[in-house]
């Protein structure tokens, strides 16, 4: 009897034994490599944000950023400047970051970028990108329907609004070369005085997958799966395959509801749409980004170990990171 | 197109006529030494006699020797001495040498030729590979596909002819002798062999096949009855033949619970499937869980993974070659079985008694069976509050073969596969009595995977030392996958009218259809020659990807019905072999064979010249040892974003861009069988592949914005190590145990930075031991414990800021919502190694002999029995640092990161019953 129990706890030894366990992989632990972000704007300051990797096990890691570094800046293969350091700090989150700034130069479409970054304790670092063409954009339009419904709350009556808005632009591709670009909403809501009134600014996604440009991007498996939604809130990369050479009229339309009564003031939302022209590694890096954070089918079935993993595109050798050139085009409109 | 063909034809005409014109210079003298004649019934030595006048050569024969032959007529004209040596000697039993100026003649040694079928005794089922042996003159020959044999023995000079003591033995099976005190003449023989266990099929005894291993020049192969594939434990008790083939040395499986195959360092597409010798592009179901060979269909498999014949091609590392069952020509039989998964329905019998029988197996998964009751229930009373939903998934197989027997020489089959796996899920929400407005929003995912593969053949013994087969086949894989999302509001032509439709479909597949033949020639004992040629056609279309989108509230502009791509591809394949089976002395034995192929496609066409040489060098009966070359060349490939098979995934062709996949192969092996019962083998390799094909990084199959072909990097490949086997295949013990020490590695340009990088199933070490053990007539127990390296993974060890906040200058920079600021790095690919793989399967038969012959089977199979839970991946968590009742809204508890594996497939028992009548 004793051995039969044995036997049985033995048994459910193993069939209740965990599926889960921590690994140590300090053996592992490799040495940090320095991180550079950097996108040149055309006609805006140049700034470099370097940082550093650190080991995933490590916890409450300090000194992210790096400071004491020599940043090297050419242009069109000539040697420009080294880029001074200076301190900002970021909101959210709320950090001290490092950015390293030219003194003068500012990006024109055309110039090729060559920088080096290189520290104590790190490997030397360096990347290359090319500013490209600024687009050629025209016929910005945005058509807004709304419609009202009131309705009784207590004795003050509530006002519902539907809106229905449509952002079209065409955009004019440059035929025989290849062209990339990224677009990102903004809205802005009002708050304050109606004298002085100010805009806290956030991230929206409008109905992406409406335009089939972006549309494209998922497959009837995705959608079979629940994976349909185009986020696109921290920038939305596409290239002009589709449209190679022709003018293409892009319609992105989205819709809100809201509600105010009569007797709070109604503070029309604002919208901004960026509309980059970005070197193809700073496209590469937001798409590969963008399929990061929005997964899919493929990119759930890599988190159980099905698939590759989806590596972020880096064009620094040495490190990681992105060097970028990119135009902007930007506008801003108030809705009714 | 034309232009291609023409430069192809006249490079081959260029080379022979440049190799014809070397040969001539290199004989030098024989250019001028040319012979006119034209004799009228003459004797043959008057012949010789002017030709040693023309050609200045003096012949050296027996004075007998031209004795018997009568009077001839004899013309040639301008000839070169010896094409008319040859032309003359053709019709005579002579066979001539010529050194310098003097032409030797001797009498051809006279042979005669046993030739015929082995059959099963009581089906008429052709025995696959079963061994005819000559005691005499210890010469031997197996039997092909369709239990063809034939056997040349030499007559010794002045003897009428020559006493034979034939023994024809197979596996499971007793063996047959047959005594023939002089065998004068050709003779066709139609051998039964009668199955030797009544009951279950693993008891044999030893015979002659089990020295074959030893003898053939075969190296890398392992045949295997459908006997060991139901026999070996298994994942719920699906008996698989890529499961049992996973148990094997040089065969990686792939990621647990799926049934990949990776056979020496090569990738899951490298592999030929052949069912009764035609592509089959699926090979799995539900993602990979099972395969697509239902093993009630199965009579046996012969698989490959080095020393290719020349006979086969298309792939780079394996060829698995099924053959289904022909079907009882005598009686009807059949069974019925019945898994957790699937259910199974076989039959097979007589159409016309020992002329047409024919096989149909059926599988099929039975779990829809029940759920489609039980959601009629749900929604029934769910109908009520406006809700319906429907899920469905089923997989089948199933596989028809029909033979006719013209006569024992000509016969002829059709045979059809067709599997499919189809997902269906529909929901709807509607609007019920409580609504004044209709609505109904209805969406219906649908997907549905699989093959059809039709053939046709027609088999016939032209002589006693010819074999041919001719065959058409059509062959297709098809997936298909649409989601679709309907809303309707109101009714048509109200005002208030709306309608909105989403709809997107992929489509991927490959259409084939040829024609092949092959033939067996025997010339003579020495020689096996088998020739033959294959012309396909395909229809590839890589990627289908069309979406709809309609809604009635916006303009015209705003609706969209557009596909995406839709590439259509026609290439065609031409490939022509020959090899040869030659046995040189009865130390050496070479097969030598040249396969050329043709591959056109997109106007360009690529040529592929596949030399394929096996050498065997028997140092005693018992002992040999074996070398092997063998290139490969693949045209068609498999491009697949996940470890998975999933219904997305693509068979593609080279193209322009993409240069067809080779590799190059050695082996050296060492065979021992030790006193008929064990098969001892060494074997090394060294194997290299070019062109392999994989995603560059942050590419996948879809978006389809990016032509496919832009989605590849063209890379190279090693694999390299040495594999050990014992196996035992007689007496009421059988199995085997293989070791194999493997590496396999990859290169390509445009990923992991042009740094060398290991292959995912790069498994160091591979143990695998397979036991089945026959302990009473009605008990047949199995178990197969499996030992591995880990597979390697790609794992991010650190954690960086990302730079997607800097398009947004003069805002504050933020990481999106703030809840996840930093990013994976990854340093390489495959840079992390898992833990050991090890598991054990047990599996026991019990057999339940009824009335009439009939017989109930419990199989019962406990998969990983000491449930040990293999990682499959290594993740990024984390894990409490400071103990505590509470979790994340305890501020007390405190989490630190840590890195996770983690393990899926626990114990898990199945059972199964079949009932055999």
């Amino acid at each position: 009897m004793r051995y039969d129990l044995c036997c049985v706890w033995v048994l459910l030894s193993f069939l209740l034994s965990g599926c889960e366990k921590e690994i140590n992989l300090e053996s592992m632990r490799p040495d940090p490599k320095l991180v550079l972000n950097c996108l040149a704007i055309q006609g805006d300051t140049l700034s470099v944000e370097l940082s550093r990797t650190w080991f995933y096990a490590d916890n409450n890691v300090q000194d992210i950023f790096v400071s004491g570094a020599d940043v090297k800046l050419y242009v069109n293969d000539v040697f420009r400047e080294s880029l001074a350091e200076t301190v900002v700090k970021y909101e959210n989150p709320d950090v001290d970051a490092v950015l390293y700034k030219s003194s003068s130069y500012m990006p024109a479409a055309g110039d090729r970028i060559r920088l080096t970054a290189s520290r104590e304790g790190f490997k030397t670092i360096e990347a290359v990108t090319e500013v490209p063409r600024p687009c050629s954009v025209s016929d910005f339009e945005f058509e807004q329907e709304s419609v009202r419904d009131t309705s009784m709350w207590w004795d003050d009556p509530y006002i519902h609004l539907s809106q229905k808005n449509i952002f079209s632009f065409t955009l004019h591709d440059e035929p025989g070369e290849e062209n990339y670009y990224l677009i990102y909403f903004r809205r802005g809501d009002a708050w304050g005085k109606k004298d002085s009134l100010r805009y806290s600014w956030f991230s929206f996604s409008p109905d992406y997958k409406s335009e089939p440009v972006f549309a494209v991007q998922h497959s009837a498996l995705d959608q079979i799966f629940g994976y349909d939604n185009i986020g696109g809130y921290n920038g939305l990369a596409f290239s002009d395959e589709l449209f190679d050479g022709r003018s293409y009229r892009f319609k992105i339309p989205w819709e809100i509801s809201r509600s105010y009564t009569l007797s709070t003031d109604y503070n029309p939302y604002r919208y901004r749409c960026y509309l980059y022209s970005v070197s193809r590694s700073y496209y590469n890096y937001m798409k590969t980004l963008n399929e990061l954070r929005e997964s899919g089918f493929v990119g759930d079935l890599a988190d159980i170990g099905f698939a590759e993993p989806v590596r972020i595109y880096s064009n620094v050798v040495g490190g990681t990171g992105v060097l970028g050139g990119g135009c902007l085009e930007f506008r801003e409109f108030t809705s009714e | 197109m034309l232009r291609e063909w023409f430069t192809c034809v006249f490079v081959c005409l260029s080379c022979f006529l440049m190799s014809e014109k070397l040969s001539a210079e290199v004989n030098g003298v024989d250019e001028v030494r040319t012979v006119t004649l034209n004799m009228r019934n003459v004797s043959l030595k008057e012949i010789l006699t002017e030709i040693e006048k023309q050609a200045g050569v003096t012949f050296s024969y027996e004075s007998s020797l031209l004795k018997a032959f009568q009077k001839t007529s004899f013309k040639v004209e301008e000839a070169a001495l010896d094409d008319c040596l040859a032309q003359l000697f053709a019709g005579y039993p002579i066979v001539y040498k010529r050194t310098g100026n003097v032409v030797i003649l001797k009498r051809k040694p006279k042979q005669v030729t046993i030739s015929g079928f082995v059959r099963d005794k009581t089906s008429a089922e052709s025995l696959v590979g079963a061994s005819v042996y000559e005691m005499s003159s210890l010469s031997g020959v197996a039997a092909n596909t369709y239990g063809f044999f034939s056997l040349s023995l030499p007559v010794p000079p002045g003897d009428e002819g020559v006493p034979v003591r034939l023994q024809v033995s197979y596996i499971g099976y007793e063996s047959c002798s047959f005594t023939i005190p002089v065998l004068k003449h050709d003779t066709v023989l139609v051998i039964g062999l009668r199955p030797n266990a009544a009951i279950g099929e693993v008891l044999v005894t030893a015979s002659e096949t089990t020295r074959q291993t030893v003898r053939n020049t075969q190296m890398g192969t392992l045949e295997v009855n459908q006997a060991t594939i139901r026999a070996t434990p298994t994942l719920l008790g699906e008996a698989d033949i890529i499961r049992t083939l996973q148990l094997t040395p040089g065969v990686s499986a792939g990621t647990e619970g799926i049934s990949g195959l990776y056979v020496r360092g090569g990738n899951a597409d490298e592999n030929l499937f052949l069912i009764d010798g035609n592509p089959v592009y699926q090979v799995n179901h539900i993602g990979g869980f099972f395969s697509a060979f239902n093993h009630e269909a199965i009579k046996g498999m012969n698989f490959f993974k080095a020393g290719f014949p020349a006979r086969y091609g298309g792939r780079l590392s394996s060829v698995v070659d099924v053959h289904t069952k022909e079907g009882n020509m005598k009686e009807f039989h059949g069974s019925a079985s019945l898994g957790l998964v699937s259910g199974n329905l076989n039959l097979e019998g007589p159409i016309w008694k020992d002329r047409t029988s024919f096989n149909i197996a059926l599988r099929r998964t039975w779990l829809d069976v029940l759920t489609a009751p039980a959601l009629a229930i749900v929604n029934k009373k769910n109908k009520k509050h406006g809700d319906r939903i429907n899920i469905r998934y089923a997989f089948h197989d199933l596989n028809v073969r029909v033979d006719h027997r013209f006569s024992d020489r000509s016969r002829m089959y059709l045979s059809l596969y067709n599997g499919n796996d189809v997902l269906k899920v529909e929901s709807e929400d509607f609007s019920y009595s409580e609504y004044v407005t209709p609505f109904s929003n209805t969406s219906n995912a649908y997907m549905r995977w699989g093959n059809l593969v039709a053939s046709a053949g027609w088999t016939y013994a032209f002589s006693n030392k010819l074999f041919g087969k001719l065959s058409g086949f059509y062959t297709r894989y098809r997936s298909k996958v649409s989601y679709r999302e309907e809303d309707i509001s109101g009714k048509e032509g109200d005002p208030g009218y709306q309608y909105s439709l989403d709809e997107t479909t992929n489509v991927t597949g490959i259409t084939d259809f040829g024609i092949r033949t092959s033939f067996d020639y025997r010339p003579m004992a020495a020689h096996h020659i088998r020739f033959g040629g294959d012309y396909l056609i395909h229809y590839f279309r890589p990627e289908y990807h069309r979406m709809k989108a309609l809604d009635n509230r916006l303009p015209d502009s705003m609706q969209i019905a557009r596909t995406f791509s839709d590439d259509k591809l026609w290439a065609h394949e031409l490939a022509a072999y020959a090899e040869d089976d030659w046995l040189i002395s009865d130390a050496f034995r070479l097969n030598a064979g040249l396969r050329f192929s043709l591959f056109n496609i997109d106007d360009r066409t690529y040529m592929g010249l596949e030399p394929r040489v096996s050498l065997r060098w028997l140092l005693s009966p018992d002992i040999s040892l074996k070398a092997s070359y063998s290139r490969m060349n693949q045209y068609v490939h498999l491009i697949s974003n996940s470890f998975m098979d999933l219904p997305t995934d693509s068979w593609v062709p080279v193209t322009r861009k993409l240069d067809p996949l080779v590799s190059d192969q050695v082996s050296i092996g060492g065979y021992y069988n030790w006193n008929r019962l064990l098969d001892f083998s060494v074997e090394g390799y060294y194997k290299r592949m070019d062109n392999l094909l994989e995603y560059k990084e942050g590419y996948s199959l879809i978006p389809s914005s990016v032509s496919w072909e832009n989605k590849m990097a063209s890379g190279e490949g090693w694999a390299y190590g040495l594999e050990c086997m014992v196996r035992k295949q007689t007496g009421k013990m059988t199995g085997w145990v293989g070791y194999a020490l493997a590496w396999a590695d990859r290169r390509f340009d445009e990923i992991n930075e042009g740094r060398r990088y290991p292959s995912r199933y790069d498994n160091r070490h591979k143990l695998n031991i397979v036991v089945m053990h026959k302990l009473s007539q009605k008990v047949e127990l199995s178990a197969a414990w499996t030992y591995s390296s880990g597979n390697y993974t790609t794992l991010s060890l650190e954690n960086y800021y990302p730079g997607d906040h800097l398009h947004k200058p003069g805002e504050a920079p933020s990481w999106g919502s703030g809840t996840r600021l930093d990013e994976d790095y990854y340093d390489g690919r495959n840079n992390y190694q898992l833990p050991a793989y090890h598991r054990l399967d047990l599996g026991i038969n019990v057999y339940h002999p009824k009335k009439r012959g009939r017989m109930g089977i419990w199989n019962i199979s406990i998969y990983n029995v000491y449930s040990r839970m293999n990682p499959i991946l290594v993740y990024k968590g984390e894990v409490k640092r400071i103990a505590g009742a509470g979790d994340y809204e305890n501020p007390n508890v405190v989490y630190r990161n840590a890195f996770k594996s983690i393990g899926i497939f626990p114990i898990i028992p199945s059972v199964s019953y079949t009932y055999k009548f």
